[in-house]
């Protein structure tokens, strides 16, 4: 299993690990632009030249006036046949060390879905994101998400 | 600009804005009455209009506001959006070149033409553009700049190999020029190295990656992390990088792959680096084995559990020590497989890593046979579950020919599904957006039947596999690998709107539809029912073609964006993103699918005949990339055995770059036989821009020299009825060929006719016609008829008057053998596409006139007997295909479907009743595509006749 970092001509390979996972729809540009504005901060999950997992991160970009810069993570899968491998936590950990030490980030945020339990027993339990806030109808279908985050202030 | 004239422009912006265009155009109109010379006005209006696609008053519009070489940003921009519209980037490039020569102290305006030019690849001129900014405003970005569209250039496919080291050196020298040292910044940095490498000065480029500043740039981008990777195994520095990764392995406790694989390569290096290794060097690798032996076991035993590097890379030093024949123990590999399966057994992802490494044979064979029976354990919890699920898979990786019998087979499928239904309890609480775990189960049941289907050629199978993978799915809503086994059951079940709706659920998008939508529109015309004006596939082709337009719009201001930025490492991937797209093959096998079905749906009249003449040719140029993902198709038939994939292909063969290319050449031969355009005629004509013209030396001959040739690899990629087709196609257009030349009427004659329908429009008369016209009218005095006398009629070839005959004979046989629907359905849409390519190549000579004029009756009168036996044949299997429609959806009918799968029914869940729904739908959608086609063909006969 190897993690490096993502590129554009993994757009196909990362699409396919959505079809699963991600009922969202992310357009080409926006993958692009994540690309082109922070490529530092996303990762792909590569198996026997397949990829598998890949995390898509980016640096919050209007900053309150008293906000410190913080880092957030747009979207992570991984397949389910390669879950409980410890993969996400690396994408994570990769991504999270990346906004701390390039961007100076003090923090990263993200959302889950409230029904998503596989992923709120990671972010939190594993990883130890915290909730900061709940979003009614976050989701296009509705769904409330939780918003939480992690401080790297430590890890620097 | 008087304030009073801007707050009338105002509403025309925020109408723009809102794509309010028609309201846009009425504001441009009122404003215009005042000021009739507003340029910016104008410009206006030309985007309203071009935005509602109408595209010659926009045109005209365009034309003179270029004319008059605006400066202004305001008009620059809105005129950059017309022109783009109108596909003219080459005049976009001109306008800014021409506005930034009348301000060369303008940085903004210099900045928009090198964009222009790096919008479409013109690396040249943007390498001039830069230099010469930089000298003008000296910012060393612009030097940059010019340092990275020389790299550019030096990698277009298009420029000669000895130009590239010239170009090479030249953006180095560049560099060296430039104040500040490349390390500023790290993708300027990225760039030197690049250029370092792309010269070979690997010792050089390794210099600058590891002194103190190289690391700590290294150290934060990957980027140049993985250029100083690759620059290592280039300096032949293996051995270097291997003790490298053995320390970040060990102390930073790496687990990325990519460092085990650096100790691998190190490990045999000695050996795989030459071709004669001396009796030295083995001994070395025999020492380095038993080192990274000790290394693997060591980070197994501290990982244990959390992580598969450490074993898998014991599993990969075996098999490679194996290879070398430097194996000291026969059964090591065995040992360690069987380890790893013991340790991650449970995990889903355990028979993909094994895989690579199970191909044992003899004695070894034997025993990793009796110990795979022994692991075969009741699966109680979900992990069990998963390793029961390992031991199937592993097992059925294993079965010989010998064992693929019906009767085995047929045992393997109930035990496949009794523990599949059992498995379900499993999950029985899991919320529904969450898979089953005993979805494999299903797909492994799914792989059975059809491989019962395969051996037997009994359709039952399919029925049985269709009912249970059905229910599989409504247990398991998120499976999409379920859903694609659907999608090709359905469709070699003749259903195509199963599958269709299969493959909606599982909401392809973006991207995906390069990648994925080959599995509904891969020879999408023979499911089509487009002659009775159901549009469906044609949408749908049109839909997945969306991510191709997006492409071009996007991607290449995606690179212009990381020129403004100075993203040098990204551009690369840009460029070679939107090259895969904009050329990818599944998009031409898709045009080519709206074709087939358009030239079934419509009039075959000059605006179709034109329109797809014009566009097969450019897409004829093209250097296809294949794009199509095959592998999320599941795959567990035993080794050596064709996958899945394979045999549920709905028709034998996969389309690939030759059948495209056969394709390619019997329309473009097909249209410009009907077609009145000649090159001439339609460079005049033409709006857009032409595609780059290719590189390839191949693609340098005259046209009908190209379209003449024929590859076997054309032939390969055909099913039998396809290649008759080609032959037939073929042998008609070089039969009729001089007949359509002889009647075409000269270009002169046509221009004058473009010109005098124009002149009947508002405006202006259209680019280059009054030269054209001016050009032709000295040289031929207006008077270009040919021969009086019309070539000799000529017998049409036999192929032509048996191609239907011979469809017929093939549609029997499979009427009398195994009667699969995708296979009469195939052989039908070709014997339709036979009938109408006929009608395509004849147009020309239906008015009485054009016969008598150029005194073809003869040859006219050798057309009646080819069209009625084709219209018999075709009209034969209309009425076969509405008898089977009205046989398949009867209660008998529902009733066999039902019983193919009464052994595997159970009281609650998959049961009578369910399998009875399956039943009527896949008979309901058989009955409508099977009416559907008869009465299409009985309206193309009708159209045509």
């Amino acid at each position: 299993m190897n993690i490096r970092p993502a590129r554009v001509e993994d757009l196909p390979g990362m699409q396919a690990c959505n079809l699963q996972n991600l009922p969202e729809n992310y357009t080409m540009k926006y993958y692009m632009y994540h690309g082109l504005t922070w490529p530092q901060l996303s990762f792909v999950a590569e198996d026997q030249g397949r990829i598998v997992g890949y995390i898509l991160a980016k640096m919050e970009e209007d900053l309150a006036d008293d906000e410190e810069p913080h880092g957030h993570v747009t979207s992570i899968s991984v397949l389910r046949s390669h879950r409980r491998l410890g993969l996400a936590k690396r994408l994570m950990i990769q991504s999270q060390e990346a906004m701390a030490t390039i961007y100076r980030a003090s923090y990263v945020s993200l959302h889950v879905r409230k029904s998503n339990r596989a992923a709120l027993g990671l972010y939190r339990d594993t990883l130890g994101f915290t909730v900061q806030d709940i979003e009614k109808s976050y989701y296009a279908d509705g769904e409330d998400a939780y918003a939480m985050r992690l401080s790297l202030k430590q890890s620097q | 600009m008087s304030s009073a004239l801007d707050r009338q422009i105002k509403p025309i912006y925020d109408a723009l804005e809102t794509h309010s265009n028609k309201s846009a155009v009425v504001q441009c109109n009122k404003v215009l009455k005042k000021h009739p010379n507003n340029i910016l006005v104008k410009a206006l209006k030309a985007l309203a209009l071009v935005r509602q696609q109408k595209v010659e008053e926009s045109l005209v519009l365009a034309d003179e506001i270029l004319a008059l070489k605006p400066t202004d940003d305001a008009v620059l921009t809105a005129m950059m959006h017309v022109l783009r519209g109108l596909g003219r980037h080459s005049d976009i490039i001109a306008m800014f070149e021409n506005a930034y020569k009348q301000n060369p102290l303008n940085e903004d305006l210099g900045t928009q033409t090198f964009f222009a030019n790096v919008r479409v690849g013109n690396w040249k001129a943007a390498q001039q553009i830069a230099g010469k900014m930089h000298k003008q405003f000296h910012d060393d970005r612009y030097l940059y700049w010019n340092v990275y569209s020389a790299v550019l250039q030096a990698n277009d496919p298009s420029t000669e190999a000895a130009l590239r080291p010239v170009l090479l050196k030249l953006a180095l020298r560049l560099i060296s020029q430039c104040q500040t040292p490349s390390f500023y910044s790290t993708d300027r940095f990225y760039v030197h190295v690049l250029i370092l490498r792309d010269l070979q000065l690997y010792d050089e480029a390794f210099a600058l990656l590891n002194d103190e500043i190289g690391k700590r740039i290294c150290a934060i981008s990957l980027a140049c992390d993985e250029l100083r990777r690759e620059i290592a195994k280039l300096r032949g520095a293996v051995k270097d990088e291997g003790d490298h990764a053995r320390e970040r392995i060990l102390e930073k406790q790496d687990r990325n792959w990519l460092e085990f694989l650096s100790v691998l390569d190190a490990t045999f290096w000695d050996i795989s680096s030459t071709s004669e290794p001396s009796e030295e060097a083995i001994a070395t690798v025999k020492e380095q084995i038993v080192k990274s032996r000790e290394l693997f076991t060591q980070v197994g035993k501290e990982d244990g559990l959390k992580d598969r590097s450490g074993p898998l890379a014991l599993l990969e030093l075996a098999k490679r020590a194996r290879v070398y024949g430097l194996s000291s123990d026969a059964s090591e590999l065995r040992t360690l497989v069987e380890s790893y399966f013991s340790q991650f057994g449970d995990k889903a992802c355990c028979y993909e890593d094994l895989v690579p490494y199970v191909d044992f044979e003899g004695e070894e064979f034997s025993k990793w046979t009796s110990f795979l029976n022994t692991q075969k354990q009741p699966a109680d919890t979900t992990p069990g579950l998963r390793r029961l699920i390992n031991v199937f898979k592993l097992q059925r990786y294993n079965l010989t020919s010998g064992e693929l019998t019906p009767e085995l087979e047929t045992e393997r499928a109930a035990e496949y599904v009794r523990q599949y239904l059992s498995g379900l309890a499993l999950g029985s609480n899991l919320p529904d957006t969450e898979l089953q775990p005993a979805d494999d189960l299903a797909i492994l049941a799914g792989h059975a039947y059809i491989t019962l289907w395969k051996l037997t050629g009994e359709e039952s199978h399919l029925h049985t596999a269709a009912s249970l993978l059905d229910y599989a799915s409504s247990r398991s809503r998120q499976s999409y690998q379920i859903r694609l086994l659907l999608i090709r059951i359905f469709q070699l079940l003749g259903a195509p709107s199963l599958a269709l709706e299969q493959y909606r659920l599982m909401n392809v998008k973006q991207v995906q539809t390069d990648t994925l939508s080959h599995l509904i529109l891969t020879r999408a015309s023979m499911w089509s029912l487009a002659p009775l004006g159901d549009i469906t596939y044609m949408s749908e082709c049109m839909e997945a073609s969306q991510i191709y337009m997006s492409n071009s719009q996007e991607t290449a201001e995606f690179v212009a964006r990381a020129f403004s930025t100075e993203k040098y490492s990204q551009i690369a991937d840009f460029i070679v993103f939107e090259d895969r797209l904009d050329n990818s093959l599944q998009r031409d096998l898709m045009k080519i699918e709206h074709v087939r079905m358009r030239v079934a749906n419509e009039q075959l009249n000059a605006d179709l005949v034109d329109m797809e003449l014009i566009e097969l040719k450019f897409i004829f140029d093209r250097l296809h990339h294949d794009n199509r993902d095959f592998t999320v198709i599941p795959n567990y038939q035993p080794r050596g055995q064709p996958s899945l994939n394979e045999i549920t292909l709905p028709v034998k063969m996969s389309p690939g770059m030759g059948w495209l290319s056969a394709y390619l050449k019997i329309y473009i031969k097909g249209f410009q036989l009907a077609s009145d355009l000649d090159d001439t005629v339609e460079d005049k004509l033409l709006i857009g821009d032409r595609p780059k013209p290719s590189a390839d030396p191949e693609n340098q001959a005259p046209l009908n020299e190209r379209l003449a040739i024929r590859k076997q690899e054309e032939i390969d990629d055909m099913t039998p009825e396809e290649q008759l087709f080609y032959e037939y196609a073929s042998a008609l257009s070089g039969w009729l060929a001089p007949y359509h030349d002889h009647v075409r009427p000269p270009p002169a004659a046509l221009l004058a006719e473009a010109a005098k329908a124009n002149d009947l429009k508002p405006g202006h008369p259209l680019k280059n016609l009054a030269a054209a016209q001016a050009a032709n009218g000295s040289t031929t005095n207006g008077q270009s008829k040919k021969d009086d006398e019309p070539p000799a009629i000529k017998e049409p070839p036999e192929l032509i008057s048996k191609v239907f005959d011979e469809l017929k004979a093939r549609f029997d046989a499979e009427m009398n053998g195994q009667k699969l629907p995708s296979e009469l359905l195939h052989i039908a849409s070709i014997t339709q596409e036979a009938f109408l390519f006929f009608a395509l190549e004849t147009v020309r000579f239906k008015q009485a006139s054009v016969v008598k004029i150029h005194k073809l009756g003869n040859l006219v009168q050798s057309f009646k007997s080819i069209r009625e036996r084709g219209q018999e044949v075709l009209t034969q299997m209309a009425d076969e295909l509405s008898k089977l429609a009205e046989q398949v959806a009867t209660p008998e009918g529902r009733h066999k479907f039902v019983q193919a799968s009464s052994s595997i029914q159970t009281d609650t869940g998959f049961h009578h009743d369910y399998v009875l729904n399956v039943a009527k739908k896949v008979t309901d959608s058989r009955k409508q595509t099977f009416e559907g086609i008869s009465k299409g063909i009985r309206k193309v006969i009708k159209n045509h006749s």
